[in-house]
């Protein structure tokens, strides 16, 4: 009986490390034959799991996400989409840095598709041809520590980190990865490749920390091992509820011309040669919709939603109170290898 | 009653002949004692003897059977050849009880479950049959080895110094099973011996072992050779 | 004849060659490679990364070997309990244990950053390989060589001048495999915020999955890795493979109730980290479990694929290598096991993915590139044991009329599961707690746990990882349990 149960054992264990998990019927009773649509998504696996799961529940389409660890934040997956190219795996990206996967459409990675639900999303959100959606942004705040840093000395605008007085006191993500790639390749958007190259250098010189992800820098503020850092509202959130001794600046929304802080949507991409295309646009559809957003603003993701109508997140200042960077997305996207280049050269990363 | 010869053997260990030109004749149905100073190579003998180990050169043959010639390059297979084997830290499996080494070892000879039972019983063990040999005293873990070696019906046994950690009681109840046992093999039984008291109370035969080789010899402890 | 002998011989060693050479593929694979496209090495993090290993190292020779000289040879109160305590560490990777300190927020963790504080969890979490082999050591020695010192000599002298001298292999093994475990980590150089080759290793991959960009990175890495590897083989193996039949141990002797309290820092280490976990779920349990979202098939592959990988790596060695079980040639199977152990899974993995580039988009499997790594610890597991066993044992096996396979499973293989269980817990504690295999080979819609919990770490509130650190784990311990059965087995119907 023992040979017996550990060969019941085996088989289970066998045909667990095969994990193709079954999708379940459709609701509407279609043919029965599981559907399922991929989804490579650098959107942090607990919120989006929270999109995906009200996917799965509304229509029955199993949704098999592959993940970004923190480090190597979206430039992993589309770093995996570009060797898929010719074989892709993925049906759907959904991107958390709009740069990055703006150019993946510059390298035919994606096919035009353009949602029906995103009818209400404003124009500079999205591609004119389809290539890409955005949905659900955020924004990059401050975060300091309020045990270092009084309410009134707080840096008021990402210019002042150059300042002496922050010198090595404050963090950034690592600019090739993640929102912080968005955030520095929108400066070489915004001011051109030398003046973003100067700034860079001098955060260099001001002995900027950096860190291995956004999270890794609410962490280092959090616990003091550093006064302030550059992050996106959705960290800072979490050091919020979690009661850190922290407090938040948006900024550069003060003064005559303020420069204003970057506003980054998600983008939801359809990719050529998607192997489940008919499933994949279906799940674009939820993605960009109202529906989607309003998960997204009412949970701890706390993203800015896209269409008018929709609340944003309780815990922060309504988007239309926010004086928000005026960049071109696409631009953005075509400065990432010169930013790319400066990074290298300066922080040796 | 089959006897065990010898015959120009060789046995070399890292370099070195332990037995070098070996020969002798241990006479059937007979109490053989192997006689000899430490390390003079005794318990490779008796390894050859039961294909434990392999000789350079040599023929070993039971009766008209051989066991092992170089020459005709032959080798038997240990569990082949009929011996019963106890070793000198008696290598009882420690995860088998009593019980289960006989009958496993008996099972060719066609020893089942209630033969096991009557050859433990004879050996003094038959209420300990169930017992692994972490749970008996050093005699009857000697028992226990000697009832195994015999449960193969074995044409020789071998014992290589059964006794040399036991105590003066228990060694002499244990010459007596011995001689009863020796009884029962028909071809040699060999025994190979440090103790003078051992030797006198089963040698039927000496041989020794000096220099590799085997010399036939009447009472070497009594000359105090050992 | 001598000839057939060596013909034989090879013959016999034919079929554990095979399953090493296929479990070194990916690195042949990496070596070839570099060498065909005349490539250079990119260096540039190799001396930060050494600084963190010898760092690392240095730590968990000093806390692993004190503490196992502390159990080893001193009669402590409650000594034996603390020791399987400290093991606990090396269930999870160094990172787990710094997230869980890191949920106890009355703790300023501020001043422990960079590769020094880096190298201090590290080593920390890694002093259970030390402590190990010393004890381990110690009770094999022979009594009288201590007694002599105890009578000679004052305590630290003959600590100083007999004990850690007699102890320089478990100690120099235990420094040597613990520096090259460090060189293969990632985690917890990306947690302090430093780069290693291993981080640009990782992240190069991730930013380009381009297997002949990473080779100049992951070449010195490779070729440090394989040079230690050498060098701790015969320092290791002579620790674990020493047949000291009839020695008692170093005779225990009273000591001070304090020095359990030294004895007792790696344990309290290892509960503390976990009474951090579970203070980040106290207070979020009124309102129900903070629902770390368990998908069964999670679950069930995060303990599955351990326990395969256990189960078959135990099979193939024991199949593999029982024919040349008492011959030369296990030594020289031990070392490139060993090798092979050394090379980190990241790199393992990106060796299986150039393969598979190369033939075709085949989708290799994370079991593949696990067991191609960790081959080498059942093989350890196999010789140790059989080293140790007493050889009349297995003449007297020899002499019994039964087959070679049922001989070998029913006398032989049941004395060696022991160590076989512990051998097949230790592969599955390993794949278990692996993150970068994963996170390069898993088909979209797998997860694993271990995974699971780095990605949730990253934002979610701390009570959400409280619970998913204790989900995993609930997954090791099932997973070490299940993956100690299968061998156990051996012992089952032998004792009926």
């Amino acid at each position: 009986m023992i040979r017996r149960a550990a060969s019941v054992v085996t088989l289970v264990c066998v045909g667990a490390c095969r994990q193709a998990p079954a999708p379940e019927a459709s609701s509407s009773g279609s043919s029965g034959a599981a559907r399922s649509v991929v989804v490579y998504s650098s959107a942090d696996k607990e919120f989006a799991e929270l999109v995906f799961s009200a996917y799965q529940q509304k229509t029955g389409v199993k949704v098999l996400p592959l993940y970004d660890t923190e480090e190597t934040k979206t430039a992993g997956l589309t770093a995996r989409l570009v060797a898929e190219k010719a074989n892709p795996k993925a049906d759907v990206f959904w991107s958390s840095d709009t740069s990055r996967a703006l150019a993946l459409a510059d390298q035919g990675i994606t096919a035009p598709y353009s949602s029906p639900e995103a009818a209400g999303i404003p124009a500079r959100y999205k591609s004119a041809t389809g290539l890409w959606t955005g949905f659900g942004a955020r924004i990059r705040v401050l975060l300091y520590n309020t045990e270092q840093v009084k309410a009134a000395d707080a840096p008021r605008s990402i210019l002042e980190l150059a300042k002496p007085q922050w010198k090595g006191r404050f963090a950034i993500a690592n600019p090739h990865f993640g929102t912080m790639s968005f955030h520095a390749a929108a400066f070489f958007a915004k001011w051109g490749d030398s003046r973003a190259t100067g700034f860079l250098e001098s955060l260099k010189a001001n002995s900027a920390v950096v860190a291995a992800g956004n999270s890794d820098v609410k962490d280092r503020v959090s616990d003091g091992r550093v006064s302030v850092g550059v992050l996106d509202e959705d960290d800072a959130a979490v050091a919020l509820r979690e009661k850190k001794p922290v407090a938040v600046v948006i900024p550069d929304q003060e003064g005559p011309d303020p420069l204003g802080t970057p506003l980054m949507p998600n983008a939801a991409l359809l990719i050529q040669g998607a192997p489940h295309p008919e499933e994949a646009r279906h799940f674009i559809d939820f993605l960009v919709s109202a529906e989607a957003e309003k998960i997204l603003a009412a949970s701890d993701a706390a993203q800015y939603p896209l269409h008018p109508d929709v609340p944003g997140p309780a815990l922060l200042p309504p988007l239309d109170g926010i004086r928000v960077m005026d960049v071109d997305y696409a631009e953005v996207a075509r400065k990432l290898p010169a930013m790319d280049a400066a990074v290298r050269a300066i922080f040796g990363l | 009653m089959p006897d065990l010869s010898l015959r120009g053997l060789r046995v070399a260990r890292e370099g070195r002949a332990v037995l070098d030109d070996c020969s002798g004749v241990f006479p059937g149905g007979r109490r053989t004692v192997l006689w000899g100073l430490s390390g003079a190579g005794k318990s490779t003998l008796l390894a050859a003897i039961a294909g434990l180990v392999t000789p350079q050169a040599g023929t070993i043959q039971l009766g008209s059977e051989v066991l092992f010639s170089r020459t005709e390059t032959l080798d038997r297979p240990p569990h082949t050849r009929g011996i019963g084997f106890v070793f000198q830290d008696l290598a009882l499996w420690p995860h088998l009880t009593a019980i289960r080494q006989v009958e496993l070892v008996g099972r060719a000879a066609g020893l089942g479950r209630e033969g096991a039972a009557s050859l433990l019983e004879s050996v003094g063990l038959g209420s300990l049959a169930s017992r692994r040999p972490g749970q008996l005293s050093g005699g009857e873990q000697q028992r226990l080895a000697i009832a195994r070696a015999l449960a193969g019906k074995p044409t020789v046994l071998l014992l290589d110094e059964p006794l040399s950690s036991v105590d003066r009681t228990t060694r002499l109840s244990l010459h007596k099973l011995m001689r009863e046992v020796s009884a029962l093999v028909p071809g040699p039984t060999i025994y190979v011996t440090h103790s003078s008291e051992d030797a006198r109370a089963l040698a039927e035969n000496v041989l020794c072992l000096d220099g590799g080789r085997l010399l036939a010899s009447e009472r070497p402890w009594d000359a105090g050779e050992s | 004849m001598s000839q057939s002998r060596i013909l034989r011989s090879s013959l016999a060693a034919l079929p554990i060659g095979l399953v090493l050479a296929a479990a070194g593929l990916p690195i042949v694979f990496l070596l070839s490679r570099f060498g065909a496209a005349g490539m250079s090495i990119d260096a540039a993090s190799l001396v930060q990364t050494l600084g963190f290993a010898v760092g690392g190292a240095v730590v968990a020779t000093v806390v692993g070997g004190g503490a196992g000289m502390l159990s080893g040879a001193l009669a402590l109160p409650g000594g034996r309990w603390l020791l399987a305590a400290s093991c606990v560490l090396i269930a999870a990777p160094p990172a787990f244990w710094w997230l869980g300190a890191t949920r106890v927020t009355a703790v300023s963790w501020g001043w422990v950053s960079g590769p020094a504080g880096g190298a201090l969890v590290a080593g920390v979490a890694l002093s259970p390989i030390p402590i190990l082999l010393v004890h381990a050591a110690l009770r094999e020695m022979p009594s009288n060589l201590y007694e002599a010192a105890r009578a000679a000599l004052p305590p630290v002298r003959r600590i100083t001048y007999v004990l850690v001298p007699l102890l320089k292999a478990p100690l120099v093994g235990g420094f040597l495999l613990s520096m090259i475990l460090l060189l293969g980590e990632s985690e917890i150089p990306f947690l302090f915020g430093f780069r290693t080759a291993m981080t640009d290793v990782v992240t190069l991959f991730s930013q380009t999955f381009d297997v002949g960009r990473v080779i100049p990175l992951v070449m010195p890495l490779l070729l440090v890795v394989l040079g230690l590897g050498a060098m701790s083989a015969s320092p290791l193996l002579r620790s674990v493979l020493a047949s000291t039949r009839g020695a008692n141990g170093v005779v225990r002797c009273p000591a001070p109730v304090f020095l359990t309290v030294l004895l007792a820092a790696p344990a309290a280490a290892a509960f503390f980290s976990l009474g951090g976990y579970v203070l980040a779920v106290l207070p979020a349990l009124e309102r129900g479990w903070p629902g770390a979202r368990l998908q069964l098939s999670a679950v069930l592959a995060s303990v599955a694929e351990p326990v395969v990988c256990a189960w078959s790596t135990v099979v193939i060695v024991v199949a593999a290598a029982y024919s040349v079980r008492s011959s030369a040639a296990m030594r020289w199977c031990l070392r490139a096991g060993l090798l092979l152990f050394c090379i980190p899974g990241a790199i393992h993995g990106i060796g299986w993915i150039g393969i598979s580039q190369a033939i075709g988009g085949l989708d290799i499997p994370p079991g593949v590139a696990h067991a191609s790594r960790l081959i080498g610890l059942p093989l350890l597991g196999f010789a140790i044991a059989y080293s140790r066993m007493p050889r009349s044992l297995e003449d007297a096996a020899r002499l019994v009329p039964i087959s070679p396979v049922r001989r070998a499973f029913v006398l032989i293989l049941p004395l060696l599961a022991p160590s076989l269980v512990a051998a097949a817990a230790l592969v599955a504690a390993l794949v278990f707690a692996d993150r970068d295999v994963p996170s390069t080979l898993m088909v979209p819609g797998a997860s694993r746990l271990m995974l699971d919990l780095y990605l949730v770490s990253a934002n979610a509130p701390s009570a959400r990882v409280g619970a998913a650190a204790l989900v995993v784990l609930a997954g090791a311990s099932l997973t070490l349990a299940l993956a100690a059965a299968g061998p156990l087995l051996l012992l089952w119907r032998r004792r009926a």
